[in-house]
């Protein structure tokens, strides 16, 4: 070391600058990284065993939830099923009667895990993936874990 | 405050001293550098963690105001897949811009085949794929899509777009969204 002592002794300046900057780099990046997941969806295939056929009616049914502009429809392929159509309240499309309403369907048992999800051709993907997150759990346990994702309108 | 007289500072010194010349008597030679190691064991625990922190992020996504995909609590975690982009400017698969988005619809380059960019660029990465795994002997196209949108699409444009994944053979698609 130029004018160190005799004991030859590491510098260790330079090395904790490197550290101090790297780290100071790397607090500054990471405090920008957005946490980012992954929502699986299914899309119908075209095996051609998706047709209508003759209806069983034991059988279970499939949900289908429609997001409109006006509105959030849900329907059964069930026969006898009403369907159910929540309104936007205040522009706002109402996920958390949407998941009430697919919690009743759950448990009365006539319905598959499966559920289709459609919307107009207008609405926003964040709508879509809301509508999604409303129908995959109801914050205790799963509902419709399988979600479809539907390309066109009927 | 009132400062110290004369007599309180030599009183002070004079302190001073006879601890010094204590400390000399036991053998303590006092301060003599500043240790330097524990706080090199701490940067360093700091460091590593960071890096960690740093390589688990997911696949190099920059996200900006034309592409801020939408919160969801969505559980998967990031699986490395062909990505198709969708911004509020331009669609890209693989970070490689294959056509002009304007006001959520594709301004499109041949307007008789208005996704036709883009299905072809996301069937030569099925090929490209598929012949990289043939000559190393890989896993093969496992069909997996990734879909990174921003979350004002509208959802005709996506529809549009995983239609045309599934005309290249993409069997899975994976919405990547902000946890929420």
């Amino acid at each position: 070391m130029a004018g160190g002592g005799g004991e030859g002794e590491l510098n260790l300046v330079p090395y904790l600058d490197i550290m101090l900057n790297l780290i100071m780099f790397l607090l500054v990046v990471t405090a920008y990284i957005v946490e980012l997941r992954e929502a699986p969806v299914l899309v119908p295939t075209l095996t051609g065993d998706n047709g209508p056929g003759p209806v069983d009616p034991d059988k279970k049914g499939y949900l289908s939830v429609v997001v409109t502009q006006r509105a959030l429809s849900i329907a059964s392929s069930k026969e006898g099923v009403a369907p159910v159509e929540l309104l936007r309240k205040g522009g706002v499309l109402p996920y958390r009667d949407l998941t009430q309403v697919l919690r009743q369907f759950k448990d009365s048992g006539t319905v598959e895990d499966t559920l289709q999800v459609l919307a107009d051709p207008a609405i926003p993907y964040s709508e879509v993936v809301a509508t999604m997150d409303a129908a995959r759990t109801d914050g205790k346990t799963a509902l419709f874990p399988g979600i479809q994702l539907a390309l066109a309108l009927p | 405050m009132s400062e110290p007289t004369q007599a309180e500072l030599d009183q002070i010194s004079a302190n001073d001293d006879e601890f010094m010349l204590r400390r000399r008597r036991h053998g303590d030679p006092g301060i003599v550098g500043l240790n330097l190691t524990a706080m090199m064991d701490v940067m360093t625990i700091l460091l590593v963690y960071l890096i960690k922190v740093f390589s688990d992020a997911p696949q190099n996504i920059t996200l900006n105001d034309d592409l801020r995909p939408p919160a969801s609590t969505a559980p998967d975690n990031i699986v490395p897949a062909v990505r198709v982009m969708i911004s509020a400017g331009a669609i890209s698969v693989d970070d490689k811009t294959v056509l002009q988005v304007k006001g959520g619809e594709v301004v499109p380059t041949d307007p008789k085949n208005k996704y036709g960019p883009l299905s072809g660029a996301l069937q030569k990465r099925v090929d490209d794929i598929r012949a990289i795994s043939q000559r190393t002997h890989g896993p093969g196209f496992d069909g997996i899509l990734m879909v990174v949108a921003d979350e004002d699409t509208p959802y005709g444009l996506l529809a549009d777009v995983l239609s045309q994944a599934g005309r290249a053979q993409f069997t899975s698609y994976r919405l990547t969204v902000r946890h929420k």
